[in-house]
């Protein structure tokens, strides 16, 4: 490119492309659900074909705030969908105390130029991170702003055009002083608001088992997905992990087993709340949100017969969260083990419900991941929590084909004996025939996940594994 | 219901089906919400669907005028606005909110009824 001639001025954001294609930044992480954190950004960077090495390189789990060299379009990209990824910041300087960064942003006036003009308000403020209190932000932030070389620029604290800030990293709550200073000019923030919009008090229909809307947006990313994929959710209840991969452009499908669920008559799940309204429906919920258009339906059908799709690799991803027995029972249908006193003698029933029969737990799972093998195009993702037995957790209980990939495993514990996993698998290759999810050992053989959630139960369960416990043991 | 979803559903699982594909389609009640072209879009959906059977099932609903012929690949980018439009009206505006979808070897009906269809069989009907 020519040098700009006389009166050229480059907005700043074209002087920093142009200037730096590799941008230095600052990444600031939510401090909740670490275990995620990767997961969720190889997902985003797999879904738009962008190498993650150099990120996942950097960014680990122990601290919240990590520098490192970026593409600017990858920093916006991440922004525009992380839930964990708070902000971002373009890397000014660093120091372990206030004098030594003093000193250091006096040394690079040069940085501040293209910002210091009349029409480009400015500001400065403090993030402390790591405490909330005693700390001292705004003395903080006008010692800094007093030393930046920006005259021209006027100041503005609610809107301005480039919004400096001071990140004060504290690695202990109680201690006196930050570990490390960062400044930065703010870049964005990420998607953390999406948990508010969405948010199950104001969500129009809701079952027992919905998703936390965090949790959900922070599947839909694992899982890779995009605008213009087709998602499915073979257990899709009231739609709430559908919701944010229609959010992120995908078009999407479910299907449910269970009537009531689907048509959103009978009981509701809301407290307090006796039948669920009229308006209620899962429709209605895209509706709410205006993701009407990305919604193409809930089918009422049985998950377990993979043959209701097309037997064609026509989904990008599945997402899911199975029915694990605690508050919704596995279903599929099938004939039931007659007993004597339900079938009145020489009655002619009008219509006939299907039976349904109990679906064990571990083949919810094998099913789940056959379905995905099948139903994938290659390179699609399934994804789905898989509720584990803390003590006997290995890999021999989690499910493997070989036509899939397990590329994320992340954990949310529930209780001390108990957590679930957020499984991703992808899929490397068409299955040939006869080839299934195996999983070596079944942790559900013996125990049931339901029973382990229950105490009484739970001891009871203990008590026959080893006998020699009593109630009072520690 | 969205006439894609029809695209992507099956018989197959019914006793003694070999294809159960595409489905019947037919229409009593349907809606439709307007909603912004995005061509974009139309192209990324139209390489993951059966084009023919969007066109018979948008035929079998009379929604199939300009529509551009299932004998040849379609190329967005040369369709005119009314074929566009209508595209993106079979693909993304039109919801069917009564009717039912009918297995094509057995004659089974699967009802259709607040947008919503019943693929659920009886235990004696599934393999």
């Amino acid at each position: 490119t020519p040098p700009p001639g006389p009166g050229f001025r480059l907005q700043p954001e074209e002087w920093r492309e142009q200037v730096a294609p590799l941008m230095k930044c600052v990444l600031l992480f939510s401090q909740q659900h670490t275990d995620f954190r990767l997961a969720e950004l190889r997902g985003i960077c797999r879904a738009h074909d962008i190498d993650a090495e150099l990120l996942t390189k950097t960014v680990g789990v122990e601290r919240a705030i990590y520098v490192l060299e970026a593409e600017r379009r990858v920093v916006d990209l991440l922004l525009s969908r992380s839930m964990l990824l708070k902000s971002a910041y373009e890397w000014i300087e660093e120091g372990g105390e206030y004098e030594e960064l003093h000193r250091r942003i006096e040394q690079r006036s040069g940085f501040f130029e293209p910002y210091n003009t009349a029409d480009l308000s400015f500001s400065v403020r403090l993030r402390p991170v790591g405490r909330k209190k005693g700390v001292n932000a705004l003395g903080r932030a006008r010692e800094v702003g007093e030393r930046l070389p920006m005259g021209d620029a006027p100041v503005n604290l609610d809107a301005p055009d480039t919004a400096f800030t001071i990140l004060e990293e504290y690695l202990h709550e109680k201690a006196p002083a930050p570990d490390r200073i960062y400044f930065g000019r703010l870049l964005g923030h990420g998607q953390f608001s999406l948990k508010n919009d969405f948010n199950l008090q104001d969500r129009i229909y809701i079952g027992n088992t919905t998703m936390d809307p965090e949790l959900s947006f922070i599947q839909a990313n694992i899982t890779a997905v995009k605008a213009a994929d087709i998602v499915i959710d073979p257990f899709c209840g009231t739609g709430g992990l559908l919701i944010p991969a229609a959010k992120f452009g995908a078009l999407v499908m479910g299907s449910e087993i269970n009537y009531q669920i689907a048509k959103a008559v009978g009981r509701s799940s809301r407290a307090g709340v006796e039948k669920r309204g009229a308006d209620e429906s899962t429709a209605a919920n895209f509706k709410q949100y205006g993701l009407t258009e990305k919604f193409l339906s809930v089918v009422m059908g049985d998950a377990s017969r993979h043959d209701m799709w097309r037997a064609v690799e026509f989904v990008d991803a599945v997402v899911s969260d199975p029915p694990y027995g605690i508050r919704e029972k596995g279903r599929k249908i099938g004939f039931k083990e007659r007993k004597e006193h339900w079938t009145l003698p020489g009655s002619e029933h009008l219509q006939h419900f299907p039976e349904k029969q109990v679906y064990s737990l571990a083949s919810v799972f094998s099913d789940l991941v056959d379905l995905s093998a099948s139903r994938l195009r290659v390179g699609g993702r399934v994804s789905f929590w898989f509720p584990v037995i803390r003590d006997e957790y290995c890999a021999d209980v989690l499910p493997c084909h070989p036509a899939m990939r397990l590329v994320e495993n992340c954990e949310q514990t529930l209780t001390l004996k108990t957590s679930r996993r957020l499984l991703c698998y992808e899929k490397v290759r068409s299955p040939v025939d006869g080839e299934h999810t195996q999983t070596v050992k079944d942790q559900y053989a013996q125990k049931t996940f339901h029973s382990l959630t229950h105490n009484i139960l739970e001891f009871c369960t203990d008590k026959v594994l080893h006998p020699t416990c009593t109630p009072h043991d520690p | 219901m969205k006439l894609l979803t029809h695209n992507f559903l099956s018989s197959r699982f019914l006793k003694n089906v070999t294809t159960g594909y595409p489905l019947k389609l037919t229409i009593e009640e349907k809606n439709v919400v307007e909603a912004e072209i995005d061509v974009n879009f139309l192209k990324n959906v139209m390489v993951k669907i059966d084009y023919a059977v969007l066109y018979e099932a948008a035929k079998s609903v009379g929604e199939d005028e300009n529509l551009p012929s299932p004998n040849a690949i379609v190329d967005i980018d040369s369709l005119n606005e009314q074929q566009l439009k209508q595209l993106h009206r079979v693909l993304v505006c039109l919801d069917v909110v009564i009717g039912s979808l009918e297995c094509p070897e057995t004659g089974r009906i699967f009802p259709i009824r607040d947008g919503i269809p019943n693929l659920l069989v009886n235990e004696d009907e599934v393999s």
